[in-house]
């Protein structure tokens, strides 16, 4: 059953200099107990997916379109109610732990007070709840931690309390936003890993928003390819590694590093997408991406190119779609 | 905390010692023999004599710094060269007047400045913006006694509500005090309350926009919690800090509002007593001025430490 | 190589864009030309004024505003016109001067805090603390018990009470500075001290300075008049605001208008520079520059 569906999702910025264009037509559905991941560059319009999600974008962004939590469209919800979504059903999580915790509560405040704000506990139930919650994302010695400032604890740590925050009013869909990229790599793994498990036992659908392809392959069901405030392709985490049918997927996985040795003996060069990504403040009335493709010709430069499906559940926005050998 | 306090207590203490060398040095600078400048207007060679031996003038410059100083540090500041009434009496009788006219200052920068600007703030590029920031402008623009000067002329002449200058006990007639108190309390908390105000907007912009606001929106927290809690607390801690730093300000606003409104504290005595080249008085007064400010800048930092769990904790003294 | 060129056509975007954000703020461009016909208005007093700011005309003593006197005069007959006009030379002298003098001595030191660390660093800051806790007016009474009152001291006391906002603006943007890439860069590829200092730290103090300069600069201005005054500053008969509102303050309520006008060009005076002062920072604002 759809949890969250987001259609034709449009968000523009008012700036002092140029409007920005951040996105253009997103659509996409959230299945229940999923793992959906959103993957593309930085500015390509992950973090505002998720921040219109929420109605947490600053006020100087127009968004048009309808963001539907089981069947309530988010976007027209009254102020009040909405926050009454916030923090209960629909949560989120950071890519800063650093600064995403306040630095003058404790943490057991911190996670505490979703629980008294949505679900009335006492201070001392929230406490008690607390001290549980930062057992279940796995923060040794919570008695303890419970009463301690961000300051005192590691990256990894403040990130399992921003977890353990999100999914204390058990919520239906936990919003990741680049959960692991500030951390160690030594880390994050545990971080992923414990949000496969919260989703096992919670049944919390996760929308993942990451650049990291390791991350998607590592936890995604599903992945969703956006460049330039468009979404370019959609399919199964499986389908999309095997099959990659947009040459930006193709030129993003080709960007993944992996230590294999050519048949002449060097090592593979990792490859990068040349050009640059695209200004939002001018987007083209052709195909973004363009630009920086091999394969762009007079169509791809003159017309934008429609989602459609190549197989089953495969969609791409793309004229000449397919991986290198079908092309050609 | 306790090893951040001492070490703050250490800075403090040395800069005290400094501004008493500072003090005592500024005083032998004086051109010509400082005990003429003691004797003020009695130049008779006996009178002379005698304060050179009073003062010990005739020692080693050290020396007299030593003896000035345990002096002073006993509450000695010597007698007035003008009433021969014990500077440390002088002193004691005109600080609580000061005191009540700036904790009253204070309270109306406090009560006026931090709503002001965290509405600002919260409204930040309306028209509630645009006016209370023009307005704080305003209060930083006006000379305070000029300002002092259009209210006597306003609300105690044409319309006579306050009384234009004076002072009187609370002990004997609160109200009275009271009222004589209101108008030099908002002429020396005018531009104070501007600072405070565009201090808090912009602590508070700055604190609307970080990262643990959004999540405590993400949280579904209201409006009202996520800035009277989260936001107002964390722009506290930096508005604590630059308050402390004004209050030298605060200080030298007492002074001119006190020649205004002609009320006989502290800065009446410090203007008075330059006039009168009563040295003894000076000296003292600057000392003891000196020592206000750096005892409740060391309170302003206490107040930061609690604040702030990262130096409450940790003693971390960023 | 094209790179240079590259870095001038920047530096040139860059200073049309900041051109551009600051004539889009209506109250810093009317600061900025409130401020400068201030300025022309003191350098042109003689020209400007109606009359003599020191002729007495008992005749017309304490006249009202309008008529021949377009802002009355005072009680020995002088125009408060030519008085007020003749009065923004040593305010705005004492606010420029004062805010030079300042940075003459501050910016040096907090280079030196800033850039040497070293030993110098905490002496240059025990130092700084010392001046910011004698608060600047028993700083300049201090220094008028001494040297006696006069217009140079009352500068000179502005002067030294602005330092330590200098020292510490100068000292925190090159230690922020030293640790910029490029400058880091630049140590590493041997250059040397001078080099570094004149090429990458100065050039990129000139904002932030030039900010605490438009604050200064006002704030010196009302403690001129504050001194003048209380009698710490200017001496009369020498035109002044500060001492046109000690003397008025006499006459307050026969002739209210000789406290009402020069209050108000003080007041409008440290607002343009407030103005500017508050446009420029948002225009230099390295946040807002993204």
């Amino acid at each position: 059953m759809t949890l969250l569906h987001v259609s034709g999702l449009s968000v523009r910025f008012r700036t002092e200099d140029n409007p920005v264009q951040a996105l253009s037509d997103v659509s996409f559905a959230l299945e229940e107990r999923e793992i959906l991941a959103i993957v593309g560059e930085s500015g390509c319009g992950k973090s505002v997916t998720a921040m219109s999600i929420l109605g947490l974008l600053p006020s100087t962004a127009a968004i048009s379109g309808r963001i539907a939590l089981e069947g309530r469209d988010l976007l027209t919800l009254p102020r009040k109610e909405l926050r009454s979504i916030r923090g209960k059903e629909l949560s989120m999580i950071f890519q800063e732990p650093m600064t995403s915790l306040n630095p003058v509560f404790t943490v057991g405040r911190q996670v505490g007070e979703v629980l008294r704000h949505h679900e009335g506990l006492s201070r001392r139930a929230a406490r008690d709840r607390a001290i549980e919650l930062l057992d279940l994302v796995g923060i040794p010695a919570p008695q303890r931690r419970v009463d301690e400032y961000p300051h005192q604890l590691s990256g990894g740590m403040r990130q399992r309390v921003m977890i353990a925050m999100a999914v204390s009013c058990d919520p239906k869909v936990l919003i990741a936003d680049e959960p692991t990229t500030a951390l160690d790599v030594t880390i994050q793994a545990g971080i992923l890993d414990l949000m496969r498990d919260l989703r096992d036992k919670l049944g919390t659908a996760i929308l993942l928003i990451t650049h990291d392809l390791g991350v998607v392959a590592d936890v995604a069901e599903r992945v969703i390819v956006m460049y330039a405030g468009r979404k370019v392709e959609e399919a199964t985490a499986e389908e999309l590694f095997e099959h990659p049918q947009h040459p930006y997927t193709m030129g993003l996985l080709a960007a993944v590093p992996r230590l294999r040795e050519q048949p002449n003996g060097e090592r593979d060069r990792l490859a990068e997408i040349p050009g640059m990504v695209p200004s939002l403040s001018a987007p083209p009335s052709h195909c973004p991406f363009a630009p920086r493709c091999s394969r762009a010709d007079e169509l791809t430069l003159s017309e934008l190119p429609e989602l459609r499906d190549v197989r089953p559940g495969h969609a791409v926005a793309c004229f000449h779609p397919g991986d290198e050998r079908t092309y050609s | 905390m306790g090893r951040y306090l001492l070490r703050r207590a250490g800075a403090s203490l040395v800069v005290l010692f400094l501004a008493a060398v500072v003090v005592f040095a500024g005083v032998r600078a004086l051109p010509g023999d400082p005990a003429l400048a003691l004797a003020g207007e009695e130049r008779d060679p006996e009178s002379l004599a005698a304060i050179r031996a009073k003062y010990g003038l005739d020692e080693p410059i050290l020396v007299q710094f030593w003896n000035w100083l345990t002096l002073a540090l006993q509450g000695d500041f010597g007698e007035s060269i003008r009433t021969g009434i014990d500077v440390t009496d002088i002193l004691l009788s005109k600080l609580p007047i000061t005191i009540e006219l700036s904790v009253l200052s204070v309270l109306v920068a406090v009560v006026l400045g931090i709503p002001a600007g965290v509405l600002a703030a919260v409204k930040k590029d309306t028209w509630i913006d645009h006016t209370s920031s023009g307005i704080a402008l305003f209060g930083l623009s006006i000379p305070n006694f000029w300002l002092g000067l259009m209210l006597i002329l306003g609300l105690a002449i044409y319309f006579p509500i306050f009384p234009a200058s004076g002072y009187v006990s609370p002990l004997e007639d609160p109200i009275g005090n009271l009222m004589r108190m209101v108008l030099p309390a908002f002429v020396l908390g005018t531009a104070f309350t501007a600072v405070v105000m565009r201090q808090m907007r912009s602590a508070m912009v700055e604190s609307l926009t970080a990262d643990y606001i959004r999540t405590a929106r993400s949280k579904g927290l209201g409006e009202f919690t996520v800035v009277a809690s989260h936001a107002m607390r964390n722009s506290l801690i930096t508005v604590t800090t630059v308050v402390g730093l004004q209050l030298g300000a605060l200080i030298s606003g007492a002074v001119v509002t006190e020649q205004i409104f002609v009320i006989p504290g502290f800065g009446k005595l410090i203007v008075d007593a330059v006039f009168q080249r009563d040295f003894p008085v000076i000296q003292g007064a600057i000392i003891v001025t000196t020592a206000g400010y750096i005892l409740v800048n060391f309170v302003v930092d206490i107040v930061y430490s609690l604040l702030n769990p990262r130096i409450r904790i940790t003693g971390a003294a960023t | 190589m094209s790179a240079p060129i590259e870095v001038v056509g920047w530096r040139t975007r860059r200073r049309v864009r900041l051109r551009q954000r600051f004539l889009r703020r209506p109250p810093a461009v009317a600061g900025l030309a409130f401020a400068i016909t201030a300025i022309l208005i003191a350098l042109l007093a003689p020209l400007v004024a109606p009359y003599s700011p020191d002729a007495q005309n008992f005749g017309a003593a304490l006249a009202q505003p309008g008529g021949p006197h377009l802002l009355g005069t005072d009680e020995l007959g002088r125009d408060v016109l030519s008085r007020v006009i003749w009065g923004a030379r040593a305010s705005i002298q004492a606010g420029v001067v004062a805010t030079l003098l300042a940075m003459a001595v501050a910016v040096p030191l907090g280079l030196i805090a800033g850039y040497f660390r070293g030993g110098w660093d905490p002496v240059i800051m025990r130092f700084t603390d010392l001046l910011l806790s004698f608060p600047f007016l028993v700083l300049a009474v201090g220094l008028a018990a001494i040297l006696g009152p006069s217009l140079t001291n009352a500068t000179l006391a502005l002067g030294i009470a602005a330092v330590p906002a200098f020292v510490r603006v100068t000292r925190g943007e090159v230690l922020g500075l030293r640790e910029e890439d490029y400058v880091v860069a630049a140590v590493a590829d041997g250059a040397t001290d001078r080099v570094v200092i004149t090429r990458h730290i100065l050039p990129n103090t000139v904002s932030p300075l030039l900010v605490q300069a438009t604050v200064t600069i006002p704030t010196a201005i009302i403690g001129e008049s504050l001194l003048s005054f209380l009698g710490l500053g200017v001496q009369p008969p020498t035109p002044s605001w500060g001492v046109m509102l000690s003397s008025a303050q006499s006459f307050i309520t026969q002739a209210p208008w000789l406290a009402l006008f020069p209050g108000i060009a003080i007041f409008l005076t440290t607002l343009s520079f407030n103005l500017l002062g508050d446009g420029l920072r948002d225009v230099l604002d390295p946040k807002a520059l993204t």
